[in-house]
């Protein structure tokens, strides 16, 4: 797969000299995938389902975890049982261990390409010289009878060696003892870590990758054990955990699963306001800022024990904090309650406790619309300065209003977007589990795709950022050696935002509202979530489902949006009119006269017209005979008789061409951005009418450069316009337009504008 | 990722050049620099956030015609939920065919920036990209 990719990206990039040397193969955008996509077999069918004999690993895990707020130090034990179910004995095991990405020695800090600019700041400066002491520090690899294991650490992955190979249906157990350094997240970077609050000495910690946990072993990959460089995030085999995990007694524990020992550890209080939040439509404080503000100020020096366990969850992630507030709310679905749920500190109000709960709530529900139902018991959004970061039921969200308790509509937007973003990777990739450090798209783009429909559901004027065709425009027309294509490597990818989330967004939003249609579309998406819901699918599970289901030929819109950087740039290049002649005298005799009326006039002639002395004819009348008042366009009782004989030997067909359709207009149109898509044409009459016409993308299936068609109306066309809605991410508008249309670019709008030097909001000021 | 597009107007004989930003990146940008929160595009906005982008901008944006830097002045921004648009007109200057640019925005901040420039000038219309490793370049090149 690899290897064919990189191929295709050297074609996609440069060389036309490549292409002049194979002019003989065929370079079609219509071609079909057969080549890219890898062969279907019985764990995968050509359907894009999962086959017959697919299979995928698992491990379910035990840990005590204790968490030391003293030295923001982490320890664990951890009991892995791994399940064999796929066919193949296994002589090694690998089991990531993300952590050693922080160590000194790391691949990541060898690989980091630096150089000065004229500035660097304080922060990229820290971590360019990382003196943190990170990475996991193992203590103990043993079997449960108490034996080491052999084991090899290669960086960010570890090998167990196996004395006995581990056998199909077969499972085995490990166990670990390890700890490390927590690093500060504001200081060195990270997507866990802590955030220190230094006026009143207290942590904020957001634990995730935590623990050394099974690598994905499966039918596409082998092992994936690709070295984790900080960008391809993760795949895990879905498993049951058991975790128990010690905190300083006032700290309040947000986590993956259902907490075990809510009697030991709630108040009655705190349990009544729990149950008061299942069925409230608003969230409800089960922790109020006072109790939080309260708590904060303490120092507890006792410990407790939080025991949560989740079920078919591929990751496990916690929150810990004693400036927590806590708010809850039930979202139904069915007879079933899944509870909403947001930990944040005093710091994220007012704008946490308005927002999150709700956003989480709007979040599953939209997303269960268009997926399948959220099946974990707990959704939470946790508050952690300047990130967005997903794990299982867990999501750690930036959003800190002012100091003054004000905050702007951009944080308030942007706030609800990271909300619905992160709890919509519960979707993808918690639960449709694809490999992120492999393809970071097919969980960012799906989950983005979906985000933007949340968005849209949460208010119609929602500022969203990515998602319609028009945002990506900008990026599409970039420089070709910056971009590169959708189907690349999570860790190879130029300009990330844009390629892994934008542009994957913006075709999955195309496909639906304009080449397959919404409704078509939302099945086939469905049948896709539903199906590989809590299973592994690969890029080439979703190219084929989606087509299978809507039967629809995706294979050049797949080839264009995700395997090339071509962009779209249909143009108008030509247009011709041609006047069917009707025959009919009393039709074509006045167009004649018209077309005569509106030709040029010599200047002679004009002036003749007012100025001049009476000429000869004029004065004596004597001089005129029939061809002085004989008009040749006069239709004549003979000129309809004619008409009538000519009708007769007409069909009804034909007849009807005549009466309906006389003005016929050969476009020519051509493709200089490469990507192939439908030609959307609007074609506007002088009486002020439109009639926008769709064409499927296969027009261009002859000729992928350039094609001609004839489009007849009984009207005549003032205007064409092509793509008048913005849905093709066309990237130069200029040629879209016939007659050619003078666009006012941004500048003149803004000079012409500024001459009155007042902003909105200094107007509605003046309003007042 | 910033878009710009420069244009030569022959009837104001300047080049005009719209600056197309994202609107989270510049104002952090701003605040970092300068040590203050500008709240760029809200009612809050600072007084000498004009100020302050246009020390900003015009020390990371330069445009050259035949070897001389082009004087520009900022003329001002425009901003929206997502995009800041910063607008910058030179005095007048013959119809240059290719211009040379100096594009370091933002890429001191963010490790991906990308800076794509439009140069237009009658029937010469082309680009060039900038990001960390390549600030300088010509349009046409
Ligand atoms: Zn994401």
């Amino acid at each position: 797969m690899t290897k064919q990719i990189s191929l295709l990206f050297l074609i996609s990039l440069s060389f036309s000299a490549l292409w002049s040397q194979n002019e003989n193969l065929n370079y079609n955008k219509f071609k079909q995938l057969k080549q890219e996509l890898p062969t279907p077999n019985v764990y995968r069918t050509a359907a894009g389902y999962p086959g017959h004999e697919y299979y995928q690993q698992r491990a379910d895990y035990e840990m005590n975890i204790r968490l030391d707020d003293e030295s923001q130090k982490i320890y664990g034990e951890e009991t892995i049982t791994y399940f064999n179910y796929s066919p193949d004995a296994l002589s090694y095991l690998w089991i990531q261990l993300d952590q050693n990405m922080r160590a000194k020695d790391s691949e990541r800090n060898a690989l980091t390409t630096g150089s000065f600019g004229s500035k660097v700041s304080t922060t990229s400066f820290k971590k360019q010289l990382n003196e943190f002491d990170g990475g996991f520090k193992l203590e103990e690899v043993k079997s449960t009878d108490g034996k080491d294991f052999d084991y090899y650490i290669n960086k960010t992955m570890m090998r167990i060696n196996l004395e006995e190979p581990l056998q199909a249906n077969d499972s085995i157990q490990i166990r670990i003892k390890w700890w490390y350094n927590i690093n500060n997240r504001l200081e060195i970077g990270g997507r866990s870590g802590y955030e220190y609050f230094e006026e009143e000495d207290n942590y904020l910690y957001t634990i995730a990758q935590f623990f050394p946990r099974m690598a994905v072993y499966n039918d596409v990959e082998g092992w994936q054990n690709k070295q984790f460089l900080g960008r391809g995030e993760f795949t895990l085999p879905f498993g049951n955990y058991k975790v128990s995990i010690t905190v300083p007694a006032d700290h309040v524990v947000a986590s993956t699963g259902e907490l075990q020992n809510e009697d030991e550890i709630l108040s009655e209080e705190q349990k009544e306001r729990l149950e008061k939040a299942k069925d409230s439509d608003q969230p409800v404080l089960i922790i109020t800022q006072k109790e939080a503000e309260k708590n904060e100020k303490g120092r507890a020096k006792d410990e407790q024990t939080w025991v949560y366990h989740a079920k078919n969850v591929r990751d496990f992630g916690f929150a810990s904090s004693r400036k927590f507030m806590w708010d809850a709310m039930g979202v139904k679905f069915g007879d079933r309650t899944v509870m909403a749920m947001s930990y944040y500190p005093k710091e994220g109000n007012p704008l946490w406790e308005d927002y999150s709960t709700k956003a989480v709530a709007h979040t599953l529900r939209s997303y269960s619309n268009h997926t399948f139902d959220y099946p974990y018991p707990v959704a939470i959004s946790v508050n952690a300065a300047s990130i967005g970061m997903e794990y299982p039921m867990i999501c750690f969200n930036y959003g800190r209003p002012e100091e003054d308790g004000t905050y702007t509509e951009r944080l308030k937007y942007g706030v609800i977007s990271v909300i619905i973003h992160e709890v919509g990777h519960n979707f993808f990739p918690m639960i449709v589990n694809s490999d992120e450090r492999q393809w970071t798209w097919m969980d960012e783009g799906l989950n983005t795709f979906l985000q933007y429909l949340a968005e849209k559901e949460w208010d119609v004027d929602y500022p969203s950022r990515r998602g319609p065709a028009y945002k990506i425009v900008d990026y599409m027309k970039g420089d070709k050696s910056n971009i590169t294509p959708i189907m690349t490597n999570s860790e190879s990818i130029f300009q990330f935002g844009n390629n892994a989330y934008g542009k994957p967004a913006t075709a999955l939003n195309i496909l639906r509202e304009t080449i397959i249609g919404r409704e078509n579309f939302d099945f086939a998406f469905k049948q896709y979530s539903q199906s590989w819901k809590f299973k592994h699918p690969t890029p080439a599970d979703f190219f084929r489902s989606m087509e299978d289901a809507s039967g629809t030929d995706l294979d050049w819109f797949w080839r264009g949006w995700f395997f090339s950087t071509d962009h779209v740039d249909i143009a108008i290049d030509e247009v011709k009119y041609l006047h069917l002649d009707t025959k009919d005298p009393d039709v074509e005799n006045e167009l004649i006269r018209k077309e005569e009326e509106s030709k040029e006039k010599f200047i002679g002639d004009i002036r003749n017209e007012t100025s001049r002395n009476k000429t000869v004819v004029e004065l004596d009348p004597s001089t005129k005979d029939f061809y002085n008042s004989y008009d040749p366009l006069d239709v004549t009782s003979i000129d309809r008789k004619d008409y009538q004989e000519y009708l007769q030997d007409l069909d009804e067909e034909e007849k009807k061409l005549l009466k309906n359709k006389n003005h016929w207009y050969e476009v020519k149109f051509s493709s200089p951005g490469g990507l192939v898509m439908p030609i959307i044409v609007e074609f506007r009459f002088q009486d002020g009418s439109k009639e926008k016409l769709y064409i499927p993308a296969e027009i261009w299936r002859f000729n992928n450069e350039e094609v001609t068609k004839l489009f007849s109306f009984s009207k005549e066309v003032e205007e064409i316009v092509l793509d008048p809605n913005l849905e093709t991410a066309d990237v130069d508008r200029s040629n879209n337009y016939f007659p050619e249309r003078i666009v006012k670019d941004r500048f003149e709008l803004y000079k012409s504008k500024t001459k009155s030097k007042e902003n909105p909001i200094q107007r509605s000021n003046r309003a007042k | 990722m910033s878009t710009t597009d420069v244009k030569y107007h022959s009837e104001t004989k300047t080049l005009q050049s719209t600056i197309k930003l994202f609107t989270d990146d510049i104002e952090k940008v701003i605040n970092e620099e300068n040590g203050i929160k500008i709240f760029l595009g809200t009612e809050r906005e600072v007084k000498e956030t004009d100020h302050l982008l246009e020390k900003y901008i015009l020390s990371h944006f330069e445009l050259k015609t035949k070897n001389e830097t082009v004087k520009l002045t900022f003329l001002g921004k425009e901003v929206d939920q997502n995009y800041t648009w910063i607008y910058l007109e030179s005095n007048e200057i013959s119809s240059p065919k290719r211009i040379e640019i100096i594009n370091s925005l933002l890429v001191d901040y963010f490790e991906e920036q990308s800076n794509r420039v439009n140069f237009e000038n009658g029937s010469i219309k082309n680009s060039n990209s900038f990001h960390k490793d390549k600030t300088e370049g010509f349009i046409p090149q």
